[in-house]
């Protein structure tokens, strides 16, 4: 899209983002764009790891819900989900708390379960 | 701080970004102690305590079993903390130790499973101790 074909009432960010959003439709995987130090940009779907296992979600802001589901860990009560950030430690992600996988630094999750036994 | 033994390196970077000042000692069996660890739950008697993982012979094959901590907790409600009865004498304090196992469902798993996971099992089980039971 350039200039010319810029439509008369659209602003230079909103411009920005269509053209983000026209070219950058395919997968981002979280822990290439956490090495390069880059917020993810728009896509059709974000590809991260659940521990050892790559999966992915089609929305940037999936729930701690979608995210235990992608990788198969149900009921997600059973599990706990930290989101591991880039040279930092590890958040614990509540129930139905949404987590923002374009936040810069975000490089993947670790998910334990809750079994353990007293005794 | 203490290094009296060497932890693998990906246990260090673990330590190291978890933000508690943390110790390697050798006291019968090798231990690893962090320091003004946050008990996650204001029910509990105390906001931070020393938490102790004895590294186990073979580790990180062999699996890490059980947290120690001192002071040791309590509920300020009063009631009891199940499977916390016993405790383990550890570089001249007495630690209180808190029984909690992994299950056959889901095993310690070589190469899955290290010290940092553990410690956020650890966690877990101060949370899991509100939920289970909450603060009457």
């Amino acid at each position: 899209m350039n200039e010319q074909a810029r439509p008369p009432d659209m602003s230079g960010e909103e411009l920005a983002d269509a053209i983000r959003e026209e070219i950058l439709e395919e997968i981002a995987d979280l822990e290439e764009y956490a090495k390069l130090g880059k917020a993810p940009p728009r896509c059709r779907g974000y590809r991260f790891r659940v521990n050892r296992d790559r999966h992915e979600v089609h929305e940037d802001k999936p729930t701690r819900e979608t995210i235990l589901e992608a990788a198969g860990l149900t009921p997600a009560g059973d599990w706990t989900l930290r989101l591991k950030l880039s040279g930092g430690g590890y958040e614990l992600i509540k129930p139905g708390e949404r987590v923002d996988l374009r936040r810069p630094g975000v490089e993947k999750f670790k998910a334990l379960p809750r079994d353990q036994t007293e005794g | 701080m203490r290094r009296q033994f060497e932890l693998p390196e990906e246990d260090r970077a673990f330590l190291d970004a978890y933000g508690c000042p943390w110790e390697t000692v050798v006291d019968g069996s090798p231990w690893v102690l962090l320091h003004g660890f946050a008990t996650q739950d204001a029910g509990y008697n105390h906001d931070a305590v020393t938490a102790a993982i004895r590294i186990e012979t073979g580790y990180p094959k062999a699996a890490l079993d059980m947290v120690y901590f001192y002071p040791a907790l309590a509920r300020k409600d009063g009631r009891a903390i199940g499977a916390t009865e016993a405790t383990q004498s550890l570089d001249g304090k007495v630690f209180q130790r808190w029984s909690r196992h992994y299950t056959a469902a889901n095993p310690w798993v070589v190469g899955q499973h290290n010290l940092g996971t553990h410690v956020l099992m650890v966690e877990d089980w101060l949370m899991r101790e509100f939920e289970k039971c909450p603060a009457a």
